[in-house]
């Protein structure tokens, strides 16, 4: 009896083997970390990076010092200040934020004792960042809207919803929340309003609500003395092209401006734009091994010109030989695809579970089968046209018509 | 199989178009024989769809080349046609079995009975492991023959077979393929470089 041994191996030489072994395992790394850096950017909110405002908006307070725990009309802004922003070259529009003169808390309905004391802020609708079709108050209105900072929501999400054992939220499912706002009258009653968060911002470091509300609520409920209209803080609308004068009078004038402060959000960025970067390397690197490995079949076609002609004499198909050349590097593709999703899943599901007090990962795994879908359905596009490419060669390198 | 080459090539020699050209029915078996360089391994190249100086139009069983495909080619190969070239066409790195095992390969119902017979009558020693690119001359184109022998065939080609054998070997190689010829009710196209006395070549064509 014969021996039925791999003959092929023989007679197509292994001489591929190394550089397919080095760009399987390149394409182990490709696929992997394309995975990672796919599923975490899924959840991003891509919004956020294709704002193309030219406007700047910053919100400015006065320094303080000691001598304001004493004098606090010094931490006023006065309407000299504001005029004189406003006529600085770059700069389009100034605002006063009105803040509440009321004591006020606000908690979750039906959990009053879970409250938090906060202060409340208003601003005129055109320096919102949101839709604000919605954001208005009147007195027949049952339900006050707010805008809460982002920063608040991770805050939230990061370090108290762990702390006390409860359930983290989105942006969107903070919106379903029914809230409470428990505003102190001068009377020393409380009046408690419905609320409902409106939409998040990253723009302002507080809770917002309607200026009407604000202006009314001052008026019914802060004393006498605070009742007036001036403001420690101002919103200021500078052109991003022209802002020198600004920034020169802010240092002379020794304000603060709130936006220097890089919070959770901009960290979150940077973040995401890493995240971009990683995942453009690693497709990168996973195209790149997948060419090495058909740039390693076309060496070989070149190579064995010889005994592919001898092959096909016989009454081997191209598709045959094809078939075989492509089995060699096949074989080192699904193990390294096959690999990086099994350890990708492994990988990500521990992460999940560890970052499950901090961020919400929802829909985890209908957009992990996805990224695999994707990932896969691009491997085999590959594999599909690099194969055509192939047998095409093959067909080109030993042409066996017949000249007439 | 029925072959039919009706040259269009403009000769070099005084031979007319209609002289280098033939038909060949299921029956005949064709010599080609000439003197080295007339053209004869250019008509086994081109019958095998090997690129050939030759100009013309062939016909398998009526059927022309020039509207092969790819598949044509290999299922005519595969199944129609067995050679014998005079560069032999074997696998340097394989020894004798796998030589012989790759060409088995391609049928699910071949008799390995058969092949060991062909493979003792042609004295190809018994698992000798030496690669093919270590054999003598003599054993390579026994081994050639050997493996056109093994397949299944209407139409064998047969390019100076017998040029690295002894007489002995010859005369046995020649008494094998008569028996595999009459077993396959086939043909054959022989070449040689004078007009052969084999006793089954019932028409020639001198090139």
């Amino acid at each position: 009896m014969f021996k039925s041994s791999k003959l092929y191996g023989v007679v197509l030489s292994r001489g591929i083997r190394v550089p397919i072994i080095f760009s399987s395992v390149s394409l182990f790394i490709g696929t992997f970390l394309s995975i990672i850096s796919f599923f975490f950017i899924s959840f991003i909110d891509l919004s956020t990076f294709f704002s193309e405002a030219d406007d700047i908006f910053y919100v400015v307070s006065k320094d303080t010092k000691l001598i304001h725990t004493i004098n606090k009309e010094k931490l006023y802004f006065t309407d000299e200040d504001l005029n004189q922003l406003k006529n600085l070259n770059g700069v389009k529009n100034v605002s006063k934020i009105y803040t509440s003169k009321f004591p006020s808390r606000i908690y979750i309905s039906g959990l009053a004792n879970f409250y938090s004391e906060i202060f409340l802020e208003a601003i005129d609708n055109e320096f919102l960042s949101v839709d604000t079709t919605n954001f208005n108050w009147n007195q027949n209105k049952k339900r006050l809207p707010l805008i809460i900072s982002n920063e608040f929501l991770h805050l939230y999400n990061y370090s108290f919803s762990g702390a006390n054992n409860l359930p983290v939220l989105t942006t969107e499912s903070a919106k379903f929340i029914p809230l409470k706002i428990e505003i102190g009258s001068k009377l020393g009653s409380l009046e408690v309003y419905s609320a409902k968060v409106h939409d998040f911002s990253d723009r302002y470091l507080s809770i917002l609500v309607p200026k009407n509300f604000m202006i009314w609520a001052n008026n019914i409920f802060a004393d006498e003395k605070n009742k007036n209209s001036k403001s420690t803080k101002i919103i200021v609308e500078v052109d991003r092209k022209e802002f020198t004068d600004f920034i020169t009078l802010i240092d002379d004038k020794n304000y603060i401006v709130q936006n220097n402060k890089i919070g959770i959000s901009e960290n979150l960025k940077l973040l995401n734009y890493s995240l971009g970067l990683l995942l453009l390397i690693s497709i990168g690197i996973l195209l790149i091994s997948f060419f090495f490995i058909y740039l390693a079949n076309m060496i070989l076609i070149e190579k064995e010109q010889k005994n592919i002609q001898k092959l096909q004499l016989i009454g081997y198909s191209i598709r045959e030989i094809q078939f075989y050349i492509f089995k060699q590097s096949f074989v080192g593709i699904f193990i390294a695809i096959a690999f990086s999703i099994i350890i990708s899943i492994i990988g990500l599901v521990q992460i999940t579970e560890l970052m499950n007090n901090f961020i919400i990962l929802d829909n985890f795994k209908i957009r992990l089968f996805i990224i695999l879908f994707v990932i896969l359905a691009l491997s085999i596009i590959i594999i599909y046209f690099s194969n055509l490419y192939i047998i095409k060669n093959i067909k080109k390198n030993h042409k066996t018509s017949f000249i007439s | 199989m029925k072959i039919e080459f009706c040259s269009t090539y403009i000769p070099k020699n005084n031979l007319s178009n209609s002289q280098r050209s033939f038909i060949l029915k299921e029956n005949e078996n064709l010599n080609i024989f000439g003197l080295s360089g007339s053209g004869k391994t250019s008509y086994v190249n081109a019958l095998l769809g090997i690129p050939s100086t030759l100009k013309g139009d062939i016909l398998f069983n009526s059927k022309k080349i020039n509207t092969f495909s790819h598949q044509d080619w290999t299922d005519l190969r595969k199944n129609e046609i067995s050679f014998v070239l005079q560069n032999l066409q074997i696998f340097g790195n394989l020894d004798i079995d796998d030589n012989i095992q790759i060409v088995a390969n391609l049928y699910s119902d071949i008799d390995y009975s058969k092949i060991h017979y062909i493979k003792n009558f042609l004295n190809l020693a018994p698992q000798n492991p030496r690669k093919a690119k270590n054999l003598s001359l003599g054993e390579r184109q026994r081994l050639a023959i050997c493996r056109s022998l093994i397949r299944p065939f209407s139409t064998l080609i047969l390019d100076e077979p017998f040029s690295h054998l002894d007489k002995e070997n010859t005369e046995k190689a020649t008494l094998l393929i008569n028996e595999v010829l009459k077993e396959n009710n086939a043909n054959v196209i022989f070449t040689s470089h004078s007009k052969s006395n084999w006793q089954i070549l019932n028409k020639s064509l001198l090139v």
